[in-house]
């Protein structure tokens, strides 16, 4: 019987990798690892993972954890491999637009640092406080940013990742038009840690807009939102965002909150454009920008994140966000919930108030069988719920292409302890 | 004599097969029909396949995969032919499936601005399709009047305006693919954000090699309330290299970057006649989006290209100014044949900030090697397109402009680029990605690529080095049917 101090001697040997027994922080989702490893570099990440997928060893990679509610309740975890120690930046090239930056870095920090040039990474997930490159990356998770950005992983033009075997892989490059060879860092964008080891990757920036500002709407009813909507395209206003939050009991007023980022000009065109939208909706306006419209952001997101509620994320068809609304109230019963995301992308989060897990599962059935829902990802929620419900709920397509794909990148079933997605 | 013996390809009763599939007249063996298939826009690189099918729809092409994977024969997949790395060259004597019968468009969803098509469907027929109600699709390859949508998702292709809206994996949703081994999937979804790895991501791009796209979901834009277009002329080109990397750091993103060389000024002067003023340089600067962000940004543009001491400014007043100046520059290409009797062209990608120092170093090389090298590119995304000339008459010289291609690539990669922005590697670059990749990172996408073709019969030999095409030296450009035409041009 091997145990946990074994496995702590043998990863002692490791130069480089910092093996320490694990210590509270490092649970995984109830789940003690055996050893935790904190490699610096990516020669490193590539000797931690030879050694453990040689023994036959399952890894879990993490870093800051903001998103570890995520995925299957685990098997047996023997490694924990934090990425803490891969934090630099390792290029910013200002005149070009982009930069390189390692997995562990904070989003955060990063952003501090791109800033000094007047670039920036448009990634504004949950807990961007706490969020890492590479933890933004595997989950492909986004913000209110996603309507004119996109996600991580259009973003990306290069990464770098370590197989289970120990194999260092770069694709893409450091130019923001390159064909050449596979896209396996887009692929592994969303990958959840379950193929590979992402080390760093390379982004194209944007630059931060000279100045902002945030309309705050009180739409009284969700058919309302999809005007408004409809007008703002109409008129060709370009909004930076656009997020409405739905919250039970309340459906019949929608809070929207549009920003604009540009020359000021141009700002004040798209605000009068959007005033004279809301007027025509009858919805009651406000607009602010610095700290008191960061107090709005702050409260939008805070609102989707209830830290003892049931988490999803979901999508939704853009159009049919009354019909999405109303389907929800209906499903959700009695049960709280606050709904928050894109409107024009149809992509947010979901919390789910209550403590019957039946009921929770239910909703979540109801909504991944709805014509207007689909893509319902369980983020947070009890481990009883998750073994009534699939976290993940692949799709036809992906049940035909995962198994391959996982044999093929990690045959040993190395990496994520059955977490998923793969 | 005894006449040439039937042409055989796979097993026995495969061909029964495949007109049993798709129809007898859909199915060509005779020699000269098949000639029309032995390359795409890469005309040098020729094979003579054994079949050519031609599928009315998704079911059939599902079908015809599964004959070829039941009778181990290799396939490719072909649109409408004007790929430019040979992406679509057949293997010799196995079966193409062409999907120029697929145009149909399916649905039109303009609520969730989407648009679903068949994958032979032209690029700009989508366009076209959704125009009159304000909305476009954003990618827009020079050849996108006779280009396939599906080719379009295999090469990843780009386009002029890239710069600001992406390439074709930027706006594709969802498609329906047939895979190697004859399974029919639908990969992404008309919702955003699907879960899970990037397959589609993957797919887009992959050059044909990990499935056969039956259907396309792209999404579509509203057109920008302003378009702001401007011409700058420079004495020298390192000058509007600078002016590049100076609206980079400037904080805007246009729409469009372009730039041209005194010699490709010449050759679209000539074809033309767009009236560019005569100098080493000119940029063409494409703004668009809220009028006023652009006017603002406009204004700073100008500002740049005065400071780094452009000679002469031309603003396009109207939406004729604009065509005429965008005509010159797609015509350059083309044009080049009025400048000399062959060249070569080539897609590499240098850092923008590094643009300069790299069109520097091709003026250097020009004069070392006594062959003229026109310069006609995106310049925003720092994908160049050095036309290098010769005379394939004059012995000796076929050789030299090879090694002066080869010499410009090394230039893009030693600067920190790429060796294909948009043209994709198939053929023609597949010899030269060890010079991008270590075996390490080829060795990774190999892993992928058999998880969806282990039997290595969707589209092989291309995108990967192969010792048996590694070993054959790539020939000179020649023009493709669709240039000559004049439907189609080559950047």
């Amino acid at each position: 019987m091997v145990t946990a101090a074994d496995r702590l001697r043998d990863a002692a040997g490791l130069a480089g990798c910092h093996a320490r027994p694990p210590a509270a922080p490092d649970e995984i989702d109830g789940v003690m690892p055996a050893v935790v490893l904190e490699p610096a570099g990516v020669v490193d990440v590539a000797e931690a993972l030879r050694w453990a997928s040689s023994t036959r060893l399952s890894v879990v990679v993490r870093c800051a954890g903001s998103k570890d509610g995520w995925g299957r309740p685990p098997r047996d975890v023997d490694v924990l491999l934090r990425t803490t120690r891969l934090d630099r930046i390792l290029a910013h090239e200002a005149d070009d637009l982009t930069a390189t930056v390692e997995a562990g870095a904070r989003l955060h920090d990063v952003n501090r640092a791109l800033a000094t040039r007047g670039q920036f990474l448009p990634f504004d997930p949950p807990d961007a406080h706490l969020a890492t490159i590479g933890g933004v990356l595997a989950t492909n998770d986004a913000g209110p940013w996603r309507h004119r950005h996109g996600t991580s992983r259009d973003r990306l033009i290069g990464m770098t990742v370590v197989m289970p075997d120990g194999l260092v892989s770069s694709s893409g490059g450091r130019v923001v038009k390159n064909v050449a060879g596979y896209d396996l860092g887009r692929l592994m964008v969303g990958s959840h840690g379950s193929l590979a080891v992402i080390v760093s990757a390379t982004f194209k920036l944007s630059p931060v807009p000279p100045d902002t500002r945030t309309l705050r709407i009180r739409a009284n009813r969700p058919t309302d939102v999809s005007a408004l909507l409809d007008q703002l395209r109409q008129r060709q206003c370009e909004p930076d965002a656009f997020e409405a939050h739905v919250a039970h009991g309340a459906a019949d007023e929608v809070v929207v909150l549009v920003r604009y980022g540009s020359v000021t000009a141009a700002i004040d065109d798209a605000c009068r454009e959007t005033r004279a939208c809301a007027d025509l909706i009858g919805a009651a306006t406000a607009t602010a920008s610095g700290d008191d419209a960061d107090a709005w952001w702050r409260a939008h997101e805070a609102a989707g994140a209830h830290p003892d509620r049931v988490q999803l994320r979901l999508s939704w068809k853009p159009a049919a966000f009354a019909q999405a609304t109303e389907f929800l109230t209906r499903v959700a019963g009695d049960i709280a919930f606050d709904w928050i995301g894109r409107v024009a992308v149809g992509s947010g989060v979901l919390s789910l108030g209550g403590d019957d897990v039946e009921a929770q599962a239910r909703i979540i059935r109801a909504l991944r069988t709805s014509d207007v829902f689909g893509h319902v990802v369980i983020t947070r929620a009890a481990a009883s719920l998750r073994r009534l419900v699939d976290v993940w709920a692949p799709t036809r397509g992906q049940l035909a292409l995962w198994p391959a794909l996982k044999a093929a990148c990690d045959p040993h079933d190395t990496l994520g302890a059955g977490r998923g997605p793969l | 004599m005894t006449p040439p013996a039937p042409r055989t390809v796979g097993p026995p009763g495969f061909l029964e097969t495949l007109r049993g599939i798709v129809g007898a007249a859909h199915v060509h063996t005779d020699p000269q029909a098949l000639l029309a298939y032995e390359c795409d826009a890469l005309s040098h690189a020729r094979a003579l396949p054994g079949v050519v099918v031609l599928p009315a729809e998704a079911r059939e092409v599902q079908r015809v995969v599964i004959a070829c994977a039941e009778a181990g024969v290799p396939f490719v997949a072909r649109g409408h032919g004007t790929g430019l790395s040979g992406g679509a060259q057949p293997v010799a004597d196995g079966v193409v499936i062409v999907l120029s019968r697929l145009t149909r468009i399916l649905h039109v969803d303009l609520p969730n601005q989407l648009i679903t098509v068949e994958p032979g469907v032209t690029n700009l027929a989508i366009t076209q399709h959704v125009a009159p109600f304000g909305y476009y699709y954003a990618p827009d390859p020079s050849s996108q009047q006779v280009c396939s949508i599906g080719g379009n998702v295999a090469e990843n292709s780009g386009g002029a305006h890239c710069l600001k809206y992406g390439f074709t994996v930027h706006h594709v949703a969802a498609v329906q693919a047939v895979l190697p081994d004859g399974r029919l999937v639908e990969i992404g979804s008309d919702l955003a954000d699907e879960p899970g790895p990037g397959l589609l991501a993957l797919l887009i791009g992959s050059e044909g090699t990990l499935a056969v796209i039956t259907r396309v979901t792209v999404r579509l834009l509203r057109r920008p309330a302003t378009v702001r277009t401007l011409l700058a002329a420079f004495d020298s080109v390192d000058a509007g290299g600078h002016v590049v990397s100076d609206v980079i750091a400037a904080g805007i993103v246009p729409a469009a970057i372009e730039m041209m060389d005194a010699l490709a000024i010449e050759a679209a002067e000539a074809a033309v006649h767009p009236d560019f003023p005569r100098a080493a340089a000119i940029l063409i600067v494409e703004l668009d989006g809220p009028g006023a962000e652009v006017e603002a940004h406009f204004a700073q543009v100008l500002d740049l290209c005065r400071r780094r001491g452009s000679t002469h400014i031309d603003v396009a007043a109207d939406d004729a100014q604009r065509a005429r100046i965008w005509k010159g520059r797609k015509a350059a290409f083309a044009a080049m044949g009025r400048v000399s009797p062959n060249y070569y062209v080539q897609d590499g990608v240098v850092p923008r900030s590094r643009l300069s120092e790299v069109l520097g170093r091709i003026r250097a090389l020009e004069a070392s090697s006594g062959l003229r090298i026109a310069n006609v590119f995106h310049a925003g995304d720092g994908n160049l397109h050095p036309l290098i000339c010769y005379d394939a008459s004059v012995p000796g010289e076929t050789d030299r402009a090879a090694a002066v291609a080869t010499e410009i690539l090394a230039y893009c990669l030693e600067a920190g680029g790429s060796l294909t922005g948009e043209h994709g590697v198939g053929v023609d670059k597949a010899c030269s990605m060890p010079k991008m990749f270590s075996p390490d990172d080829l060795a990774a996408m190999q892993r992928v690529r058999r998880a969806f073709d282990p039997a290595m019969l969707c589209n092989p030999g291309k995108l990967f080095p192969t010792p048996r095409l590694c070993g054959e030296v790539p020939g000179p450009y020649r023009a493709h049917a669709t240039e000559i035409a004049g439907v189609a041009d080559r950047w």
